[in-house]
């Protein structure tokens, strides 16, 4: 059945759609935003406080029965349902899964740890090559340089820092002769809103360990309020974070950071519960005409809009297209990036009281990010910074990430939660792999989900070189243990089971050449003129920083384009 | 009724799904799983049985046929090995069982993962797949998935907030040493080395509660002795 035509449709009101949705109704456009999930209301997560709920049922997360995906590490392999979100109980584990359904996405389960890139990362396959030379890169391998630079992003950074709420403590701001604890951090024009969180108790240890050993340790950035922001409160550090929604605001959620002026201005509609299925097209192809979704009934509706916004992150994105058929020059889906977490454990002389506070209260060291890590080892292509993980953890969690070794049942398992889990801390970093054509997403040819669509498949194996990332840095990860006097410690290993960490990008690539990119700097596609397709996808390299603050950057960009303001770029025009 | 005491629903012996010989049998191998110690309530103290029977009836009724034939097989092989019933074995051989059936405590295997994840694990067992059997027709890899289900629900049981069931007086938290569902924590509390067994365990019916005066937050984001 047909609907109302509106000036724009954005499909998905999670990180990236949220803002485009809510910057473009302020500028005076009429926008319909279709989400799969609900509206959430300030009440809904008043008493999130549950374990059960939101981690090992994953209230808020999809799951492989309304969403199903499906997974292969090689292209000659046969795909199966995504085997490492479910144990025997069939639920997920939502760390492994696509973000949260529902208006704020990704960006109210997540752990909140915001990072800017620093200027190298624009530029990781032209510095690999001058520095390690041609062949250091796999073969097959599809990486790209950034189409835009640091600079050119920068201004979209302050806005996310400061328009939706960011707590950190800059280290490079331009015109202060002093620098901060980061030597390495790219300039900002001013430091962020709000002071850091407060470190969760173990991080002290952490930070000190760090200093001793000469790296140089700073307190991470996060989209977590430290204190009142724009009528949000502050963190009330209670430690159900990572997973869950925020009870007070704090957490700098879209549908609390960015919707709301959108839908003051009176020009954004909601709906919640609504499947888009398929972007419609011209005869021609070269423009979209809008989307066909399910309603909460389960009827088709035709909704046709001037502009549509696709948004619905970089895997239900690449699905989208796929599904509607868009995909002239081949490119959708390709250079599919993930992050292995290099997931490390111990536990601490004293009481760690890792249920307190959030992930991200905590400190990272960025001696071994990027391009610094060819001082230490140049067979290592691309380094990433180590992060402290000191709260938000909870007995379930910690029962299920207990060490190999470690009882499964008994009174051995009783006692090594009674004596272990007050003393838990731990440490990660994020190492992409290297894109490759071996690593894409599809069309599921078997897998369909409950509407008879098709589903998407991963084709995705950890490389050699992203298996020597993962080890290098579990090689610092042990001397920095033993520094800290931790008494027992494990990890994950260099290829985890995993093949999706809620980090995917890359899939519907952005560049300048309309045959090797599916979407240019701003997130239009060249195939159809009035279609913009946003997020992580956008992404021709990834690097060893969460991806949001950025791709929130980019929606930043690509509503101020869809707006007629004016961008200023520093680099290229023409191709990569 | 007295509306100012309502009875305690959190102490219920009722079932949603189970029978009551197969609640006894469920109880006993959550006991296993997570045995008391005299000082610390195990599984059975702390209402695991309960939590499963929920659980088995609201959000994973894909689950029933796992314990429902699960339960039965594990009849039959304790039978034919022992010659009685699960429950009436002795905690030693009730504990030979479930390393037999399940894996040892330790170095057993890695939590296995089986195909066609998003789907019950009965409808896998009836897919094809017929499984090892024992000499006595003993469906193996039935009782293995089966084991497998009472763990990991017997974890959840444990640690859950008590309004699922499980965790009844907060046995599992306060075994840990976890306080709950806590609004907040001060900078005091998260100086290192503070002693948090002093801060009050907290249910999401405590947090419920206090909704209607809530708390003042600035106690928690400032940093108070400044």
């Amino acid at each position: 059945m047909p609907s109302k035509k509106t000036d724009v449709v954005v499909l998905g009101a999670g990180a990236a759609g949220a803002i485009v949705a809510s910057e473009l109704a302020q500028g005076g456009v009429k926008v319909v935003c279709l989400d799969k999930g609900p509206h959430y209301s300030d009440e809904d997560f008043r008493l999130k406080h549950d374990e059960i709920r939101y981690y090992a049922r994953g209230a808020i997360v999809p799951h492989m029965s309304t969403d199903p995906m499906t997974w292969r590490e090689g292209n000659k392999d046969a795909a199966t349902l995504l085997p490492w979100v479910s144990g025997p109980l069939g639920t997920a584990n939502p760390l492994h899964l696509a973000p949260s359904l529902g208006t704020g996405g990704g960006s109210i389960h997540w752990g909140g740890a915001c990072w800017r890139f620093r200027e190298s990362e624009f530029r990781m396959k032209s510095i690999i090559e001058e520095r390690l030379g041609k062949k250091a890169l796999p073969e097959g391998s599809t990486l790209e340089d950034w189409p835009i630079s640091y600079q050119d992003l920068e201004p979209y950074y302050d806005r996310v820092e400061w328009e939706l709420g960011i707590s950190g403590r800059g280290s490079n701001l331009v015109g202060e002769p002093q620098p901060g604890d980061n030597p390495w951090e790219a300039p900002r024009r001013r430091d962020y809103p709000m002071p850091p969180l407060r470190q969760g108790p173990a991080d002290h240890r952490f930070a000190d360990a760090c200093s001793r050993l000469g790296f140089h340790p700073f307190r991470t950035a996060a989209a977590i309020a430290s204190e009142p922001f724009k009528g949000r409160s502050g963190c009330t550090y209670c430690g159900y974070c990572h997973g869950y929604p925020c009870h007070v605001n704090a957490k700098t959620s879209t549908h609390v950071a960015a919707l709301p002026a959108g839908l003051a201005s009176g020009n954004l509609e909601i709906r919640d519960f609504c499947r888009a299925y398929k972007i419609n097209r011209s005869n021609d192809g070269r423009r979209v005409l809008g989307v066909s979704y399910y309603d909460p009934l389960g009827r088709s509706v035709d909704l046709e809009a001037d502009q549509v916004v696709v948004a619905c992150y970089a895997l239900e994105n690449a699905r989208l297209m796929l599904a509607s058929g868009i995909n002239r020059n081949g490119q959708v889906g390709k250079n599919y990036m993930t992050h292995a977490f290099g997931f490390f454990m111990g536990l601490t002389p004293e009481s760690s009281n890792p249920f307190m506070g959030p992930l991200v209260a905590s400190t990272a060291i960025e001696d071994f990010s990027g391009e610094l890590v060819h001082d230490y080892d140049p067979t290592v292509l691309w380094g990433a910074p180590i992060i402290s993980w000191p709260g938000d953890f909870q007995p379930l969690e910690i029962a299920q990430a207990m060490p190999g070794n470690a009882p499964k049942w008994g009174a051995g398992f009783r006692d090594w939660m009674r004596d272990n889990y007050t003393r838990i801390w731990a440490m990660y970093s994020q190492t992409a792999n290297i894109p490759t054509q071996e690593t894409y997403v599809d069309l599921d040819p078997h897998q369909k989900d409950k509407y008879g669509q098709p589903a998407l498949r991963m084709t995705h194996g950890w490389g050699e070189v992203d298996k020597r990332g993962v080890e290098f840095l579990l090689k610092q990860k042990r001397k920095i243990a033993q520094e800290m006097g931790l008494l027992a410690s494990w990890e994950e290993t260099t290829a985890p089971e995993y093949h999706l960490s809620t980090h995917e990008v890359g899939t519907h690539r952005m560049g300048d050449d309309p045959a090797t990119s599916v979407v240019d700097i701003f997130g239009r596609s060249h195939e159809c003129e009035n279609l913009f397709v946003i997020g992580g996808g956008q992404f021709p390299g990834y690097h060893g920083y969460n991806p949001t603050q950025t791709l929130q950057a980019l929606a930043y960009m690509t509503s101020d384009h869809m707006l007629d303001r004016p961008f200023h770029r520093s680099v290229g025009g023409n191709g990569n | 009724m007295n509306l100012q005491n309502p009875p305690n629903s959190g102490d219920s012996l009722a079932l949603t799904y189970l029978n009551d010989f197969e609640a006894r049998t469920v109880e006993a191998i959550a006991e296993r799983i997570i045995p008391a110690d005299g000082a610390a309530g195990g599984a059975t103290q702390a209402g695991v049985v309960y939590y499963i029977d929920r659980a088995i009836s609201g959000f994973s009724t894909g689950l029933q046929r796992v314990y429902r034939l699960g339960l039965r097989e594990l009849e039959r092989f304790c039978k034919q090995e022992h010659s009685a019933s699960f429950v009436d074995l002795t905690a030693q051989q009730q504990d030979d069982v479930v390393r037999r059936l399940y894996g040892k405590e330790t170095g057993g295997d890695e939590t296995v993962h089986p195909e066609g994840l998003a789907r019950p694990a009965m409808e896998r067992q009836e897919q094809g797949n017929e499984g090892s059997e024992s000499p006595g027709g003993i469906n193996l890899e039935l009782l293995h998935t089966f084991f497998m289900v009472v763990r990991e629900h017997t974890v959840e049981g444990y640690f859950c907030d008590p309004i699922y069931g499980g965790n009844r007086d907060a046995v599992g938290w306060r075994l840990v040493g976890f306080p709950g569902a806590q609004w907040g924590y001060t900078a005091e509390q998260m100086r290192p080395g503070f002693d948090a067994t002093q801060i009050p365990t907290k249910t999401l019916s405590d947090l419920r509660r206090e909704l209607k005066n809530l708390p003042n937050n600035e106690q928690f984001y400032t940093d108070g002795e400044k």
